[in-house]
Order: structure tokens, then sequence, then C-alpha cells
């Protein structure tokens, strides 16, 4: 397995008028070549400081980091040339320059030879629907297109690995769903990316693994399946009836909680069943289901538990721990 | 893409991004319109203050207010973007190759600067000083504007390296250059400021830069025979190597050491 993020016990400390303040305490993952990353947790919890110590801007106080194979202490201008940073906000491209010529600009930075330079432009002005505006200053732009032109930036000299930082963030639906198309395409590529998110339809739809940090410290991380599967406390099952059950079940049995049905537009009849992870209540489960079979089952659908959730049952645990300490 | 043509499209580019800024014509109108109505009221302060020789005082130095204007704000404006934190591509290239695309710019801008101040010189000249008449002289004055425009330049660097949060960012050339103007040797002779405003103003590129084009414009004997003028070029060219030693530092200052 290759891995092009491999940290080691990360800390970072920022010295504020005598004031220790550890921002990244201890940290350590890795990253696979590949995948998209996600790496998530409320405001100030530490995610912009360790993007900012794997793409070399910052150094670590402690700890061991390498990326895409190269010590950041040592070789920080190798890994400088391979990787890609999108920040959005309003810096970060000249006003007063048009898209194309921003992009020219920043390709000619990286040493990208003019004519491939001029097809690279070409491929993500189309790719990203500048291609009308591409002569326009920057400074007309909204702020949607300026995000675009910010990715195409930061597309131009194809890195191998990308940061992004809330990439979405000013984009109109469309936007967000090209931008969406595109790093699932770049990890087809074999592109690796490191994504940060508020949104975390976005994270869940687009994350292979993702860890969780808060206040420095990473709390939890795995894939998807396995963030699910410590986090869902009951296995929660929606069925759909061709005909309305005319039986009275027993709600709260074994801990298992039956919703009221609910007919839907179609005229089939939906419930939902949480049941607990127990064996006993997997059985009643199994009772429950073969009563409701004479009424048409259409359809029994394991929900999974929602990213969102997750995260505030993070959130939340958290702030209890704390305060518990406290 | 050698360095050669790296430099040269970068300074194309910054050509752009100057004419941008503000097109030319109305660049030039506008501070042809500034400069008489600025000449104006000097000319009424020097003449409260001291009559006809303050009078001729403030018109020399007041010719380099527009051009130190340009120098340092629009400088401030473009370099603003290039001290950003998150500039990673910046950091991919050379500190020589940096360099050599500041000197372009340079160049760029000191072309535009240069004939702002011909422009407004010629108009103040031929229409408020009779019989002064030496416009021409300007052009033997390139080295001295050149300086003038790096060093200038040097100090728009500096305001952008300060790196301070974008409003007080913004607001800062503004007050510089009403302090520039009170202790550059524009309007009031220095002398005559208050010993504070003195000291300050030997840190002043503006100041230096002045006191060379008025020793130029107004001495008899040729400039380069006037060592007065070596003297303040030679501040002038170490203002200019501090400016961009400080630039080129702080593009990598964010990469900070462990605390």
């Amino acid at each position: 397995m290759e891995y092009v993020i491999k940290a080691n016990k990360l800390s970072r400390e920022f010295n504020n008028k005598g004031t220790v303040k550890k921002a990244v305490q201890d940290l350590t993952f890795t990253v696979q070549k590949g995948t998209i990353f996600g790496l998530l947790g409320p405001n100030g919890a530490g995610k912009s400081t360790t993007i900012k110590m794997m793409n070399t801007l910052l150094l670590p106080s402690s700890g061991e980091l390498e990326v895409l194979g190269y010590n950041i202490y040592k070789d920080e201008k190798k890994i400088r040339t391979k990787i890609g940073f999108l920040y959005g906000g309003e810096t970060g491209l000249y006003w007063q320059l048009s898209g194309r010529d921003n992009l020219r600009y920043f390709g000619s930075l990286f040493k990208i030879p003019t004519d491939v330079l001029e097809e690279r432009i070409d491929y993500w002005l189309g790719r990203l629907g500048l291609t009308n505006a591409q002569h326009q200053l920057t400074m007309r732009y909204s702020k949607g297109m300026k995000q675009r032109l910010h990715i195409a930036r930061t597309l131009i000299h194809e890195p191998e690995l990308l940061f992004m930082d809330e990439p979405t963030l000013g984009l109109d639906p469309e936007g967000t769903k090209d931008l969406r198309e595109i790093m699932l395409d770049l990890k087809a590529r074999g592109k690796t990316i490191i994504l940060t998110t508020h949104d975390m339809e976005e994270a869940e739809e687009l994350c292979d693994e993702i860890a969780f940090i808060m206040d420095g410290r990473i709390i939890t991380k795995g894939t998807i399946e396995e963030l699910q599967e410590m986090y869902e406390e009951e296995n929660r099952y929606e069925i759909e009836l061709s005909e309305y059950p005319k039986l009275s079940m027993k709600k709260m049995e074994n801990g298992i909680i039956i919703e009221t049905p609910i007919t839907v537009s179609n005229g089939n009849t939906i419930i939902n069943i949480s049941v607990p992870k127990t064996q006993v209540a997997e059985r009643v489960f199994g009772e429950i289901v073969s009563q409701l079979v004479p009424f048409n089952i259409r359809q029994l659908v394991r929900k999974k538990m929602e990213l969102r959730k997750i995260y505030l049952e993070i959130v939340s645990g958290q702030t209890k721990g704390n305060q518990t300490v406290s | 893409m050698n360095t050669f043509q790296f430099v040269l499209y970068n300074t194309k580019l910054s050509w752009r991004m100057q004419r941008n800024e503000l097109p030319l014509k109305i660049f030039i109108g506008t501070f042809a319109v500034r400069i008489i109505f600025q000449s104006l009221f000097f000319i009424w302060i020097a003449n409260i203050i001291g009559g006809q020789g303050m009078r001729e005082f403030a018109m020399y130095g007041n010719i380099l207010i527009p051009a130190a204007h340009i120098l340092f704000i629009d400088v401030y404006n473009v370099l603003r973007d290039e001290i950003d934190e998150n500039r990673i591509d910046l950091l991919t290239i050379s500190k020589t190759s940096l360099l050599l695309i500041l000197i372009g710019r340079s160049i760029v801008y000191f072309i535009k600067g240069f004939f702002i101040i011909l422009f407004t010189y010629a108009v103040i000249s031929s229409l408020l000083i009779p019989g002064l008449g030496h416009w021409l002289k300007l052009f033997a004055a390139i080295p001295l504007l050149l300086l003038f425009s790096l060093s200038a330049y040097s100090f728009g660097i500096f305001l952008a390296a300060l790196n301070l949060n974008d409003k007080i960012s913004q607001m800062l050339p503004n007050f510089s250059l009403v302090f520039l103007m009170l202790v550059g040797n524009f309007t009031v002779p220095v002398e005559k400021l208050p010993p504070i405003f003195q000291t300050l103003s030997e840190f002043v590129p503006l100041r230096h830069s002045v006191d060379a084009f008025r020793a130029f414009l107004t001495d008899n004997i040729p400039y380069w025979t006037n060592p007065d003028v070596y003297i303040e070029l030679l501040i002038l060219t170490i203002f200019s190597v501090v400016g961009y030693s400080i630039y080129l530092e702080s593009v990598n200052k964010f990469r900070k050491h462990p605390a």
C-alpha cells in the first residue's frame, strides 16, 4: 500500500505573548495514494494548522512528517512543486488580470512550457465553464467564478497531491456538482486529495477515509462504514409495504422503536424501525418482519447513520467530555 | 521556459496588471488635474510661510508626489497578493527568479512613473514658472528617477510585507502618504519641522529623492559634479536594497520555525 502522507506524533505550538497554545497535538495518521481523505472538525480544531504543516507552509514543533515520500524538514522544495493548495477567499488571484492571464502567471511559476500551458488553460477554462469570461478582468468575476478560477489555478500544474480547504464555498449547486465530479475524476486518475469541509453530505459522498479533529487531536478516523459501525448504537430499518398493516405492534419491546406507519404518495406505507445491536432485539425484529409479510413487503432497507449525525455526536460527546474534565 | 523567457513573460503580465489597475490616459489625466490643484495649494501655503523662495521650494518637491503615489500605493496593492501566506507557488521558484520578476515589475512602474513626472514637470514649468524652460534636463535624470522609482517601490514592498489585517493594510498607504508629504521636504523645509520629524525624515526615501531632484533641477552646476546628489543616490540605493531584501525574506517568513 502506497502512502502519500505519513504523520507520526505531529504537534504544533504557537507562542502568543508568552502563552503557548497547542494547536495540534500528537497527530498520527496516514493517507493512502489515490484516495480522498477528509479532515473534519469544528472551527479552530486544528485542521488548517495540520494542512499547513503538510503543505510545507508551517514547520511542526515536533513529530515526523513525510509527504509524497519526502521529509518536510529537508525536501520542502520538492514537495511544493508536486502539491496544490486550494484555499479560496479574496486573495490569491490578481484582480487586475484576466482569468486567462492569471492562469498564465501561475502556470509560469511552475515553469510549464508555453504550448502545454495554453492547452491546459483551454481545458480547465472549458471544464469549469469560464471560457466565455476568460478575457474579463478577474475583478469583474462573481464570487462563484473566482472560486472556479481558484480551482483552475490549483490544478494548472497537475499536482499529485491536492489540499482543498472548503472548495465548494461560494459555488452554486451546479458548480458544486461540477467540482465534486472533478474531484472524483482526479481520484480516478490516481491523484490524492486532502479535503476539509463543513458540508457533511459532501464529505460522505467524496471521502474514502475521514479523520475528525477536535482541540488539536484526532478523535476518531476510519472509512465511512467503519465510523458508522463505531457510532451506530442501533440498526435502523425502513420497510415499505403495499398495504397498511392492520396489526397492533408493540413499541419499545427490547429497546426496539417502531415509528407510526406513514402512507406515501404512491399509496404504499413506510415503517421506520430502530433495533438495538443485541441478539435478542435482532430476533424480535425478525419476528416483526415475519408479521409484516402478509402486507406485501416491497422493500426492506437498512438505513446507515448519516455522517452529519456522527459529527454531531462526536462534537457533543467531546463537549460533554470536556465539561466532565473541567 | 528558461529564466529569461520567464522574467520577460512576467514583466509583460506586470505591464497588463499595471495598465488594468488604472488605464494610462485616465491615469495621466487624473494626475495632471491633481498636480495643478495640488501645486496651487502648496504655492498658497508656501507664500504664507515664506514668500517667493518657498514657492519654488514647494514647486520642485511637489512634482514627485503623484509619482510617489503611483509607486508605493499601486505597488503595495499588487504585491499584497504576493505576500499572501498561502502562496506555495512563489516558494517553488528561486529567490533569483523572484528578484528578477521584481526588477521587471520595477521597470514597468518606472516607465509609467517617469512619464508622469515628465508630463507634470513640463506642464508646471511651462505654465507656472516662466523662464524655467529646462525640462529637457529630465532626460538626463533617468538614473535618479530610476533610483527614486526603486526606493519608492521598496517602500510599497515594505508596507505589503507588514501583512497586517486587510482593513489596516488598505488604510496604511494613504496614511503613509500624508506622513511623507509632511516630512518629505515637499512643502515645508524639513529644517523648520520639530526635531522628531527631522529625524524621521531621514528614514523616508522620498525625502532623499526630493532633495536629489531639487539639487539637480535648481543648481546651476551639472548634477554629476554635485557630491550632495551622490550622497542622496547612495542613500536611495540602500533603501532599495533593504526594501527588496525585506520582500524576498517575507515571502518565506511564513514557514515559521517551531515555537
